[in-house]
């Protein structure tokens, strides 16, 4: 549907700000592409009205519109410029986003949660908002987050971008719709910028994909699990509605489990521990995906919050079990055992924590042995 | 004129002390009656601030401003939210 739309004389690898002026500057430029589309909305064009459709798709650019300005101008405070350091056009059912700072890593990691935010803000259109209160599926986005250089042309009216990178990031996103968790994809090199840095992203092991008009087949890795939290950095009118629909949403849907993340996220800052209601929300969504990451380690946290170290122990196990490079994850088991009077299990849960580059996990190691040579001395 | 204004004296003391009595016996029964079906005036007189616990569990909450427990009471040891740092790192940005 989206192509159908594009301006005249724009192809897939050529997006951005209209041609016929001479360029600034022209060059080859680092730049985070990220390709937003509307999931199976050929599908809603077919079963609705011309001017129902219209209004779906326009519902669509509302989000993105009240969303971009408000991440990048208030959560973010105006630190980055349009044009300059990024720059966005909704096209048809479809978003294209380019971040070209001098950060490639930073980029990465802004695209990636502004992409988590927009599923956010589109689950809480008036559109969705419909769907969720009838107990139907909630329309979904997928997005495809790719790095890579670029030939940028700077114009008056911004840059026009074309290159191989864009049709990659296309396709990163079009298989981003038969994902099985948070449906956003990076590249092996939007991965390899992030993963190492980043504790609060969970990634799916390598898969590889194909895609029209890429010769070989390209790797991808899905977010599973995000400590992001999505509220704090939704426009307030956004985040309100989304906060209504979060716990409906979670008792009647088990697929969309990214909603249950952001609720508990959101939930803990909210109030300061993770409550009784919450625990109960992470014990169903384990009875069907043993391995939720944001559901056992909550879990986890409850019971340590409740003193019950014994069970938060086996929470802190079975997570670690199913997502041993999880660098906080160990963290807060070597504080759960060093609670305990496991000074030795503690130690290495904090040596395994350090190895993931938390640095805190020295202090605590540190901590540890200290208490564990006071006995004999 | 001796004799009677004396036993006038002696009538108004008689009624004076039956007066009093009368009185007396009132307030014990208003007292013994407290949360066993005495009219409303008396469960007015009766009730102490702060004493809510004493108070039907149906009742209708006392009016905005007026029995206010403290709230540090309702909600024990729960931090400002503001204060709260996430167990998980969640920064606005990498660097």
């Amino acid at each position: 549907m989206g192509s159908s739309s594009k301006r005249e004389g724009e192809s897939r690898d050529e997006v951005s700000a209209p041609a016929g002026s001479q360029p600034k500057w022209e060059g080859p430029l680092d730049t985070a592409i990220m390709f937003v589309d509307l999931v199976d909305s050929s599908v809603f064009a077919s079963v609705l009205g011309l001017k129902e459709y219209s209004d779906y798709v326009e519902s669509f650019h509302e989000v993105v519109r009240v969303q971009c300005e408000h991440f990048f101008e208030h959560y973010l405070r105006g630190k980055y410029e349009r044009v300059r350091d990024y720059e966005y056009f909704v096209i048809g059912d479809e978003l294209v986003f380019f971040m070209h700072t001098a950060k490639p890593s930073n980029d990465v990691y802004l695209l990636a949660t502004l992409g988590i935010t927009l599923k956010a803000a589109w689950f809480a259109s008036p559109f969705n908002r419909e769907r969720v209160e009838r107990r139907s599926a909630a329309a979904e986005i997928a997005v495809g987050i790719n790095f890579g250089t670029v030939w940028a042309r700077q114009l008056e009216s911004g840059f026009k971008m074309q290159g191989y990178a864009i049709n990659l990031a296309k396709r990163i996103e079009s298989h981003s719709r038969d994902g099985h968790h948070f449906r956003i994809f990076l590249s092996d090199t939007a991965y390899n910028l992030l993963h190492a840095r980043m504790r609060n992203l969970l990634f799916s092991d390598r898969e590889f994909a194909t895609g029209k008009g890429i010769l070989s087949r390209f790797s991808v890795y899905e977010i599973v699990d995000a400590f992001v939290d999505s509220v704090e950095r939704l426009a307030p009118e956004i985040a309100e509605l989304f906060e209504e629909l979060m716990g409906a949403a979670i008792d009647s849907n088990s697929r969309d489990l990214w909603i249950h993340s952001a609720y508990q996220v959101a939930g803990e800052k909210r109030h300061g521990g993770v409550t009784e209601e919450a625990a109960g929300r992470c014990r169903r969504v384990l009875n069907y995906q043993p391995e939720n990451a944001v559901a056992l380690y909550y879990l986890a946290q409850f019971y340590r919050e409740q003193e019950n170290l014994e069970l938060a122990e086996i929470s802190y196990s079975q997570l670690l079990r199913a997502w041993p490079d999880f660098g906080h994850g160990h963290l807060e088991f070597g504080k759960c055992l060093t609670e305990m009077g496991k000074e030795k299990e503690a130690r290495t849960a904090y040596l395994r924590a350090e190895r993931l580059g938390i640095e805190e996990a020295a202090e605590g190691r540190t901590q540890g042995e200290g208490l564990e040579k006071t006995p004999e001395q | 004129m001796m004799t009677n204004s004396f036993f006038f004296l002696f009538r108004c003391m008689l009624v004076m002390c039956a007066v009093s009595l009368f009185s007396a016996g009132c307030e014990e029964s208003s007292t013994t009656s407290r949360g066993g079906g005495a009219g409303p005036s008396s469960l007015e007189t009766g009730k102490v601030i702060g004493d809510e616990k004493e108070s039907d569990p149906g009742a209708t909450p006392p009016a905005e401003g007026t029995n206010v427990p403290d709230p540090a009471e309702i909600v024990p040891n729960v931090p400002d939210p503001a204060e709260v740092v996430p167990h998980v790192p969640d920064p606005a940005e990498i660097e």
